[in-house]
């Protein structure tokens, strides 16, 4: 009697081939999942906004040790400079030195918020000031996430300045929490003049510490040291908002500095110019 | 003998340590310290945790933690959902295909692995932003994120490693 020839497959093979097939499709739906990003999609951005709405109290908390390491780095940075202060000084500001530090922990946070308003926004705009949460400043992404309570008047699309100078704008917004698009972010392109020549120009961030002054006249006049302001073209910033210092000019590239220190910024001011209604809804895609 | 509803909960959260330890790195991640050098400083804490846990405990960690976690790196920091899933999927496989190999080697075999693979990781990141956003993105920073990764991994494995042992430990130590 001839013998059926039977394929075989034992079921540990199977399972293996199973495997190999469930994290194959797993890894193409994540490529998928990075094209579909590109389109908008409201169901990714539904699920972004779970995440972050969920988790940004989490930070928010987890925050607190970290206030603490500053001020204590900030102790000890004071300490460190009226010390030296001190022996310069000598006998004189010992007594100084003692009320300082007395006053030192309230002085930190008066400090902070008083020097916000250094800039007074005009009249028919209004603002609002927030506390920074969380920054993203690796080499892909130059963003922060403030805490506005139940602020409803803040909008994708508001500017946001430190003390006195625009350091980005908002990107979303998530309930109580914002996230700040920064002027460093390589997707930041603000449109801007020299405010010593009128000469224009795009700001475009490339994450890192340093921007870019792009599309300027070939024979712009510009130097080192010039103002950066915002040009108002566009309309989503107002015209003459001090953005940076123009650090570096070579015939390949102009570099502007930001005008504050974004990375030590604690807490921002989130202005409403009421200039960009028509430029962000709720389908924008930046 | 059956086990009763308190062991079982018990072992359900010991099972998903792995993953909230991981997802609280992350989280660690973004917490702004406002120290000098701290914006450029980054280490990826999430690089470090996947590659560690798949690595020791795959049981623990598996494929779809490594997602989940892609998932909140991408929501919280703003790049496109998907291109952190992806790095990090990237590594889950590498890790399971050099895991057979580093299991049975001292720490520093780890480390090396881990600067091998996170060198990787990091090329795949870049090339990725590159191609989404169309644009060239400068080195130097991305570069020393990857260090500041690289040099932080042995504090934040041997954190893990304790909790492993301490905690999670029911295959046995892991080698050092």
């Amino acid at each position: 009697m001839k013998r059926r020839r039977v394929l075989f497959i034992r079921l540990s093979q199977f399972r293996i081939f199973l495997r190999k097939l469930i994290v194959t499709l797993v890894v193409i739906s994540a490529f998928g999942l990075v094209i579909l990003s590109k389109a908008d999609n409201a169901h990714l951005n539904t699920t972004e906004d779970v995440v972050a709405r969920v988790l940004n109290p989490v930070i928010r908390v987890m925050q607190l040790p970290a206030d603490g390491v500053y001020y204590l780095y900030e102790k000890i940075r004071d300490v460190i400079r009226v010390y030296a202060d001190n022996k310069a000084l000598k006998s004189q500001e010992e007594r100084v030195y003692y009320l300082e530090q007395k006053l030192q922990a309230l002085k930190i946070e008066n400090e902070l918020l008083s020097e916000m308003l250094y800039y007074t926004p005009p009249e028919d705009a209004d603002f609002v000031t927030a506390k920074v949460i969380a920054s993203e400043g690796d080499g892909f992404s130059h963003s922060l996430i403030a805490y506005i309570a139940n602020v409803k008047s803040v909008k994708k699309g508001q500017v946001v300045l430190y003390k006195r100078s625009v350091i980005g704008r908002i990107d979303s917004v998530h309930g109580s929490y914002v996230r700040i698009l920064l002027i460093s972010d390589i997707n930041s392109k603000i449109p801007v003049v020299v405010e010593r020549t009128r000469a224009k120009g795009i700001l475009s961030g490339n994450n890192t510490s340093v921007m870019n002054l792009l599309y300027t006249a070939p024979k712009a006049d510009i130097v080192k040291g010039d103002e950066i302001v915002t040009s108002g073209v566009g309309g989503i910033f107002p015209s003459g908002l001090p953005v940076g210092y123009v650090t570096r000019v070579s015939p390949s590239a102009i570099e502007v500095e930001p005008m504050e220190p974004i990375e030590t910024v604690e807490y921002v001011k989130i202005v409403n110019y009421g200039t960009y209604e028509d430029f962000f809804d709720e389908d924008f895609d930046r | 003998m059956k086990d009763s509803l308190a062991d079982t909960l018990i072992l359900l959260f010991r099972n998903l340590i792995p993953f909230f330890i991981t997802l609280f790195f992350v989280l660690v991640g973004f917490v702004p310290t406002h120290l000098p050098l701290s914006h450029f400083l980054r280490p990826d804490f999430a690089l470090i945790c996947i590659y560690f846990w798949v690595l020791y405990r795959l049981d623990l960690f598996g494929i779809v933690s490594t997602i989940l976690i892609g998932v909140v790196v991408d929501s919280l920091s703003g790049l496109p959902l998907g291109m952190n899933i992806c790095v990090f999927l990237f590594v889950y496989l590498l890790t399971i295909t050099l895991a057979g190999y580093v299991n049975t080697k001292p720490f520093v075999s780890s480390w090396l692995c881990f600067s091998l693979i996170a060198f990787l990781a990091f090329v795949l990141k870049w090339f990725l932003f590159c191609v989404y956003f169309r644009t060239l993105l400068t080195l130097p920073h991305i570069f020393m994120t990857y260090v500041s990764t690289i040099l932080i991994y042995p504090l934040i494995a041997r954190l893990n490693m304790f909790i492993q042992n301490r905690y999670i430990k029911t295959r046995g130590d892991i080698d050092e």
